[in-house]
């Protein structure tokens, strides 16, 4: 088991602002007001200089798959669609099971902030910081495992994904401890500190497609990551 | 002194174009003039209906209307003095049981108490049973209910099986990311609301609905 703290460097602070004000609804045809940017740039320093981001990620190898899902030691992962994607990658199987976190500071901030538009801009930069803190902790398994040993790898995939059940938080909180990174699950299976991510990826030799969209014939999906045309043959 | 009807205007521009703070001097003046607070709270409206026109045209930010509200608030607030109205439309709000996010909730209950409902929040991570029970013991004609998980959601149909039965006078509209207008009307829903702009009409819709007897 691995932990990880990611550290905000400037690129990251300004890769978080970029994507925050892309969220809000700012681009280049609104001018942003003073106020609204005097807020952003307040809360973009508050995070910068109280959040102490962390992740932690164990790897274990695909023991079987059949219609039950995906077993490996930590339990089963319950998903037909990803299960068919393990199922048609080669090589040797891995899965990474990842739990990170921005810690409870900013929940606090949110919980204790009277303005509508400070809690939506807090709430905003912190969906967009986990995203960029979880990518600097893939950044590191593969950085250790899947590139020097010129493997693949799928985009992450969480509980609540497709058909996976927000139940399958289950399996990842048994792989892992994140009680170590200060992570808890609720009895509804939700994560507290509310700014926290769950996933898991596979990892072999080959990997035919990022995510198992490729496998799903849901039509006008709102969480489609792949063009549905492109793998139109392997939809049943 | 400017004439009452240039102090509503700028009232209403200081809502929509948020440069300055409604509780200062152009509030005052307005006040100070002898201004109706029933007009004062329509100029403050007709800013805030503006800043909504042009989010729904996506001319503006969310955030900007999150700011034009605070400023109604402000407004408001001073021409009550902070006292809590007595009238209005009484409306219970809050998220399922499980569900952790109120920001969609707590935006949607500041338009609704802006547009004069008289607000019952429940919070979040509410059990169906307390939804049923703050019907009734605030007589609400109107219940907003509020899922962003596809897993709690589900919870929603049976809060409104049962606020029909106890109180079927109450009209149900629900919202969150989740949620469609199909799933609505299939749980008995009176009403979904998909964004904060349109929730306002959404609800007299299902209000009227539910007043008239007009299946949805």
């Amino acid at each position: 088991m691995v932990t990880v703290e990611p550290e905000l460097s400037n690129s990251l602070i300004q890769k978080l602002r970029n994507n925050t004000l892309c969220k809000l609804g700012y681009d280049s045809t609104k001018a942003m007001n003073p106020e609204i940017e005097k807020m952003l740039n307040e809360a973009i320093i508050e995070a910068e200089n109280t959040l102490s981001p962390k992740g932690i990620y164990h790897i274990l190898p695909v023991l079987a798959t059949n219609s039950d899902g995906i077993h490996t030691e930590a339990g089963i992962i319950k998903s037909t669609l990803f299960r068919r994607l393990v199922e048609m990658c080669k090589g040797e199987r891995l899965i990474v099971f990842m739990v990170t976190t921005l810690g409870e500071e900013l929940d606090i901030a949110y919980e204790s902030e009277e303005s509508l538009p400070r809690q939506l801009i807090l709430h905003t930069i912190g969906a967009e910081l986990i995203e960029l803190v979880t990518d600097e902790v893939e950044m590191d398994w593969k950085t250790r495992v899947v590139k020097p040993q010129g493997l693949q790898c799928s985009w992450r995939f969480s509980p609540g994904y497709c058909d996976w059940d927000l139940e399958g938080q289950g399996v990842i909180f048994e792989a892992l401890d994140p009680g170590l990174i200060g992570v808890q699950l609720t009895s509804h299976f939700v994560m507290r500190p509310s700014k926290s991510i769950s996933a898991i990826s596979i990892i072999a030799k080959e990997v035919p497609f990022p995510a198992p969209c490729a496998f799903c014939g849901k039509r006008n999906c709102p969480w489609r990551r792949l063009p549905r045309r492109k793998h139109k043959s392997l939809v049943s | 002194m400017r004439e009452k009807g240039v102090l509503l205007n700028n009232l209403e521009e200081v809502v929509w174009k948020h440069n300055d703070k409604i509780t200062g001097e152009t509030l005052d003046e307005a006040l100070n003039a002898g201004i109706a607070p029933d007009d004062i709270r329509h100029a403050l409206l007709q800013g805030f209906e503006h800043v909504r026109r042009r989010l729904m045209s996506n001319e503006v930010s969310i955030v900007d209307m999150l700011l034009c509200i605070d400023r109604v608030t402000e407004g408001l607030n001073s021409i009550s003095g902070g006292k809590a109205t007595e009238e209005g439309i009484p409306l219970v709000i809050g998220v399922v049981e499980g569900d952790p996010h109120d920001l969609g909730k707590n935006i949607i209950a500041r338009i609704y108490k802006t547009y004069g409902y008289r607000v019952f929040d429940l919070g979040r991570d509410v059990p169906g049973k307390l939804f049923v029970k703050g019907v009734q013991e605030n007589k609400a004609n109107v219940l907003a209910l509020s899922a962003m998980m596809s897993t709690t959601m589900v919870e929603m149909r049976s809060i409104i099986q049962e606020v029909k039965v106890k109180s079927p006078d109450t009209a149900v509209i629900v919202g969150g990311a989740p949620v469609d207008e199909t799933l609505a009307k299939s749980w008995g829903a009176d009403g979904y609301a998909e964004t904060a702009v349109t929730v306002l009409e959404e609800t007299q819709a299902a209000i009227e609905r539910v007043r008239e007897g007009i299946p949805w």
